[in-house]
């Protein structure tokens, strides 16, 4: 495995590793005072996280789809 | 339809039905699973999708609360359980053929005809493993932090929080019940909505994304898989000799579980079947592999 793929792989388990406790703990105080809603206000990161995860995925394909073509050179 | 999809309906005809027995056999009103079990050892309570929650158990364990799994949610613990050790001998067939929170959705994405340019996919098995258990490892820091009292447990544990069988539920419940138990809807329950059924059930191809990333029983049923195919139990193997290099298991796959060089990636394979009935090349074996007959 090429350095390149090794650092997206690891890239990537860091960003979905991270994603959840920081929506956790980033949310807190709006939680922690509160709590009207069951969530704890983790709404606020992850609609966004949602989304970059969306955008993530389409930039990649797009990534790898510009970088395929310019191999081939078509 | 068209004939492909008819030829796909009819080959997988099993695995479709095994997804309706799922449902009857999980979620209530039916629950028969459950509800059979609860007969036979003498419980009275009424059984729901959630009498085999499919994550607690796992937040139990990373969390130091075993008391639970000893307890009176015996069951629940058990289930998973067994799951999780089936998948060593048979891969993670509960995922691939009777989930019903996988099902709904997978069966969401083959039926809304969505054009496959406007559907997501990663091809790169390796970064979709990374998410996957890159997830799992969030979610087992919060059980963690939460269980052992280093992180407020005020509000319940992150598991229940984004709850896709509970959203599951409600609808079932609200479909064959009370009409009144769809309108329990909350923030979580709505972002649980909306990457379960509409972003990772339609905008996914495969209609495979909560599955993916966000069920620690499924990955969790994944690595017991990649560790029963090294020792030689069932699994999907790729016979390099007849490929034709069509892609078409690439696209079948549910789970994105086919790489490019067209090897199966055992973390994420939920031996559907999909590829066998698709292609020769394919083919579900036990013992020695296919490069070694």
């Amino acid at each position: 495995m090429r350095i390149t793929e090794k650092l997206k792989m690891w890239w990537a388990f860091a960003m979905a590793a991270s994603a959840l406790p920081s929506s956790y703990f980033l949310t807190m105080s709006c939680c922690g005072t509160c709590a009207g809603c069951p969530i704890c206000g983790s709404c606020l990161l992850a609609y966004p996280i949602l989304l970059a995860i969306v955008i993530m995925a389409r930039l990649i394909r797009a990534g790898k789809g510009l970088l395929r073509q310019r191999q081939t050179g078509q | 339809m068209s004939l492909r999809a008819k030829e796909t309906l009819v080959k997988n005809r099993w695995r479709y039905i095994a997804f309706v027995a799922g449902f009857f056999l999980f979620v209530a009103p039916f629950a028969l699973l459950t509800r059979a079990v609860y007969f036979l050892v003498g419980n009275t309570a009424e059984p729901t999708l959630h009498s085999v929650c499919f994550r607690m158990p796992i937040d139990w364990i990373f969390g130091g609360r075993f008391y639970s799994i000893f307890g009176s949610s015996w069951f629940m613990a058990a289930f998973v359980f067994t799951v999780i050790i089936s998948s060593i001998f048979f891969g993670a067939v509960f995922c691939g053929w009777l989930c019903p929170v996988g099902a709904v959705s997978e069966a969401l994405s083959r039926a809304v005809p969505i054009p496959k340019r406007f559907r997501i996919r990663i091809r790169d098995t390796t970064l979709t493993v990374s998410m996957r258990y890159g997830f799992l490892v969030g979610f087992i820091i919060i059980a963690f932090l939460v269980g052992y009292k280093l992180a407020s447990d005020q509000f319940g544990s992150i598991c229940c929080r984004y709850c896709s069988s509970s959203v599951l539920q409600n609808f079932a419940s609200a479909l064959f019940e009370d009409p009144s138990a769809v309108g329990y809807w909350h923030s979580g329950s709505i972002i649980t909505l909306l990457f379960w059924l509409l972003i990772g059930g339609l905008m996914f191809s495969g209609g495979r994304g909560w599955c993916l990333f966000f069920c620690p029983l499924g990955a969790l049923s994944g690595l017991a898989h990649k560790i029963g195919g090294r020792l030689g139990f069932y699994r999907v193997e790729h016979n390099k000799g007849i490929c034709t290099g069509c892609n078409r298991c690439q696209s079948l796959c549910p789970m994105w579980a086919i790489k490019n060089d067209h090897t199966v990636e055992r973390t994420l394979c939920v031996n559907c079947k999909e590829c066998i009935h698709a292609c020769d090349a394919y083919k579900l074996v036990r013992g020695k592999s296919i490069e070694d007959n």
